[in-house]
Formats: structure tokens, sequence, C-alpha cells
């Protein structure tokens, strides 16, 4: 962010602040009362916003993206949210260090419910647009995930070795040989 | 004595350094209340309290400056970088600080602190969780590189490591962490760093070795049995730097044909150095010039390839079939 400052360059710095590392709270990575006022030290903008709120993030987003291209140098966004799930599914268990009780007050300020809300309120939204949504959304991601299984599998040890550099030294294209070989490993 | 795993001898080892020396502090990412991501500081906070086991910012820049300046206070850190590829940004700290800092002052400061991290393949992480980065770390002078094989080396040699006067890393390789229990004694003992193993007897071809490639290694030796009839002779050698030549050395003397095993990749690395080592000192007891099985030199690869990236059984038969025929 210095560098983005004294260069003033067109860029957003966008923090999605979800109050935690793994388990090590934001108050115990920093004393600073928040992130955004990092961008004091710099000497750029900074805005913070209620990162549960879709409007609002879409607004300060705008916003910064309309002043940044107009040549306005410069700005952080500290987005305030929370991750309800586990850092990673591979063993990490929240109830270790967080309580049920402070995902409840997180979860009820969800922006996808405020969001329906909204919409249902300005009559915009049905439960038929939800589940078709949702049918899309599923059919998304199964139709991704099997376009990448099928490109793993092809993936092998020779190809990963020609992205190594832009000619191949020597020695790599003998290790290269070597698994086009079908080695026994 | 007890059976455990040795992810749990690496937590009895940091127990009994903490019961048994004030100075000694366990920090890192993770490692307070939620004792650690692969568990081995579980229940040092509620035993120690957080002034002596706690949770620093994720920033292992921050973690190594932590380390280096509380030993010139006379601490003893025990550090955990969560993933042994992170520690690139600690690298500052570790090798422009803590490394140099008996020579700068001339010997009236030294850096006893240990830099402990899960590493290693075979476990499909996403990129920098499985590198084998120890040796950048062997060449770097000032700082010794330990990487035990299983529960009980694990145990004594983190409390040689933590006594020790100079920084040492300690690699612990994930794909150990679990995968067998071993009798541990209880209380407090020692594996000396700088100390190579035999933990295979044999007269006709010495294979060199460390972390998980041991398993591999003994794995390829009874198949050589097998096959071949020959036995296979296999040194662990626990600290990769300073490294135990003087072991390896007799072992080649007796067997004449040498094999160095490493997971990392190729190029300059421990099994460059030990076949380096071997040629300089025991030429004229050669009958085969001494070759390496490692990775190649890409980049640690993604999932799908790692099972055929790793140097495997296969490999390591191949190259000790290939001394014997030479």
């Amino acid at each position: 962010m210095n560098f983005a400052g004294v260069f003033q360059v067109p860029a957003i710095f966008f923090s999605q602040n979800n109050r935690y590392a793994i388990s090590v709270p934001v108050s115990k990575q920093t004393a600073a009362k928040t992130l955004v006022q990092k961008s004091v030290a710099a000497g750029i903008s900074g805005v913070q916003v209620d990162g549960m709120d879709v409007l609002a993030v879409y607004r300060v987003t705008k916003e910064a993206a309309d002043r940044v291209r107009a040549g306005g140098g410069p700005v952080m966004i500290e987005s305030l949210t929370y991750r309800y799930g586990p850092h990673t599914m591979a063993g990490d268990d929240p109830t270790r260090y967080r309580t049920n009780q402070e995902l409840g007050e997180w979860e009820r300020q969800d922006p996808l419910i405020r969001f329906r809300a909204f919409l249902q309120s300005k009559g915009l939204w049905s439960e038929k647009d939800e589940e078709g949504t949702i049918e899309e959304a599923k059919q998304t991601i199964a139709d991704a995930l099997k376009k990448a299984d099928e490109f793993m599998s092809k993936q092998t040890v020779g190809d990963l070795i020609d992205v190594m550099f832009e000619q191949l030294p020597p020695e790599l294209e003998e290790q290269k040989a070597m698994f086009a070989a079908g080695e026994d490993r | 004595m007890a059976q455990m795993t040795m992810i749990q001898a690496i937590t009895d080892a940091m127990r009994i350094e903490l019961e048994r020396d004030p100075n000694v502090l366990v920090f890192g990412e993770d490692v307070g209340v939620n004792g650690g991501v692969f568990r081995a500081t579980a229940g040092l906070q509620e035993q120690f309290g957080e002034q002596r086991v706690f949770d620093t910012p994720l920033a292992e820049s921050g973690i190594g400056g932590l380390a280096v300046g509380l030993a010139i206070q006379g601490f003893r850190p025990v550090a955990e970088i969560q993933f042994f590829g992170f520690v690139f940004e600690a690298f500052d700290a570790i090798a422009s600080q803590a490394a140099r800092l008996r020579y700068r002052s001339g010997g009236r400061y030294h850096a006893p602190i240990v830099f402990r991290s899960p590493f290693g393949g075979g476990v499909k992480t996403p990129e920098l969780h499985a590198d084998s980065l120890e040796g950048l770390f062997a060449q770097t002078p000032g700082v010794k590189v330990v990487i035990p094989s299983n529960p009980y080396d694990a145990k004594g040699l983190l409390i040689s490591a933590i006594r020790d006067n100079d920084p040492v890393i300690f690699l612990e390789h994930m794909k150990l962490y679990r995968s067998f229990r071993q009798e541990v004694p209880e209380g407090e003992y020692t594996v000396p760093l700088g100390k190579a193993a035999v933990v295979r007897q044999g007269a006709d071809v010495t294979v060199v070795t460390y972390g998980a490639m041991v398993h591999t290694a003994l794995k390829a030796a009874e198949k050589a049995a097998e096959s071949r009839g020959v036995q296979v002779e296999v040194i662990d050698l626990r600290t990769v730097s300073p490294l135990d030549i003087e072991t390896i050395v007799e072992s080649v003397k007796k067997t004449n044909r040498a094999v160095v095993v490493q997971e990392a990749q190729r190029k300059a690395g421990v099994a460059a150095e030990v076949a380096a080592q071997i040629n300089e000192r025991a030429i004229l007891h050669l009958e085969a010039p001494v070759l390496r099985v490692t990775s190649p030199d890409t980049v640690y690869p993604f999932a799908a390839i790692e099972d055929q990236w790793l140097p495997g059984v296969g490999r390591v038969v191949k190259a000790i079939e290939e001394v014997l025929d030479f």
C-alpha cells in the first residue's frame, strides 16, 4: 500500500476481514482498532464497510473504482464480515476457538438473507426465482468439477517440467526423458 | 514406555522442556488455544499459560524476528512455522539474523532457537505446504538442520535441539506424523544432533537417506534382498547439517557402493553434498559412481501427480541394481 501511495497507482486494496486467521482472532493480529486505518499510514484513502450488506459493499466498491479510474489514487476498503465454516476441511474444528453464540450472532446478519428480504419487499424476488437460481448454481458447480477432474487426470510430470523455463536446460531435458520412459517408481 | 505417534512424541518433548527450563517459550500461528494445525502443541497453553505458549499474528517474518530478539534476551524460543513452504517469509530472520548472531557478536551472543515445521509430500496438500527446503538451510552457515524419521528419534532429537545453543531447523515430515507408533520412553532422553543411525545392516550397498525416505529405502532394501539376494545397509542421517560423514564413509568402505535418496529436488541438495563427500574421502573404495535418487527439478507438483513425482521404492531398487551392475 505504501508503494501504491508513492506511485499513485490505480489500485483498490480490498480486505475481507472475516475476523480470524485460522484460530487466531483479529484482536490478536493487531492492536489497531481497525484494519483500514493502515491506509492512513500509507497516505491513501480508506473506507470501512458492513461486509454483510450487499448494497453497501457494492456502493463503496463502485465509488472506489470510479475514484481510482479518474486518477484519484489508491483506495483501501475493509469489509467487515465473518467466516462461518472451518478454515479448511482438513481437520480445522472452529468449536476449539469460538462459540456457537458468536457464530449465531453473525448468521443473523447474513447478507443473502438480508438481501432476499430487501428484494422481496420490493417485489423483485420469489421462491421460484430462488429455486431456479439454486438449481443453476448446483449445475454450474457440478459441470466445473467434472471438467476439473478430466483436466487433472491428464497431467504428467513432463508437463510440469515443461513450465519451469521458456527453454528447458539440458538437465531438465534429461529428467523429462526419464519420466517419459515411464520409469518404475 | 508408551506407544506414541511421531506427533505425540514431539508434543511430549516440548512439554518436558517447558517443564524443565522456564526460559523455553513456544509460539507460532494457531499454537495456543487451537493447539496447532496438526495438534503438536495440544494442551501446552493450558498447562503452561499464555506467557509461555502463545499465538502470534499471521506473519512468519515477525515470528522469526521475535525468536531472534527473545534469544538475545536469554530465552530459548521454539517457534513453529506452520508449513515449511511459508519459511521464505522468515528466511531473512533465520539466515541473515539468527544464523549470524554468534559471528557478528564475536561469540558474545548466540541464538538458541528451534524453528519447528511440518513439511514433506504424499499427503496431497496445496502449494507451499509440502516443499522439502532443507537444502537451502543446509547451505546456510550457522544453522543446523534436523529431520527425524520416527517417534523415538523425534523426541530425543527435539530435546537436543531445544538444549542446543545454536539455531536448529527441525523438520517434521507430515506423512510420518501419525503413520505408525513406536515405543517411546517416558521422561527425558536425548538423541545427539549430528549423528546418523545405521537402521539396516548390509555388506553390499549403502543407501544414505533421511526423513520419510528412510521407510522407502527400507522397503527397497527388502525388495533387493528378495530379488537379488543382496544385503543393503541403510543409513538414516537424522541430522542433515552438520553431516555425520564418518558413519557414511565407514559404511561405504565396507560396501564399496552407495546410493543417496532424498525427497527434495535433485540439484545442489543434501544428496549432492553426501555424494561429494564420499568422493572426497573414499573414492578408492568405490566400485561404482555414487547415484542419487531424488525428485525432478521442478516446483512441488499438484496433488494429482505427486505420487509419480516423489521417489518411490521402484526408483531406489533400480539405483541399487545400477551400482551393483556397474
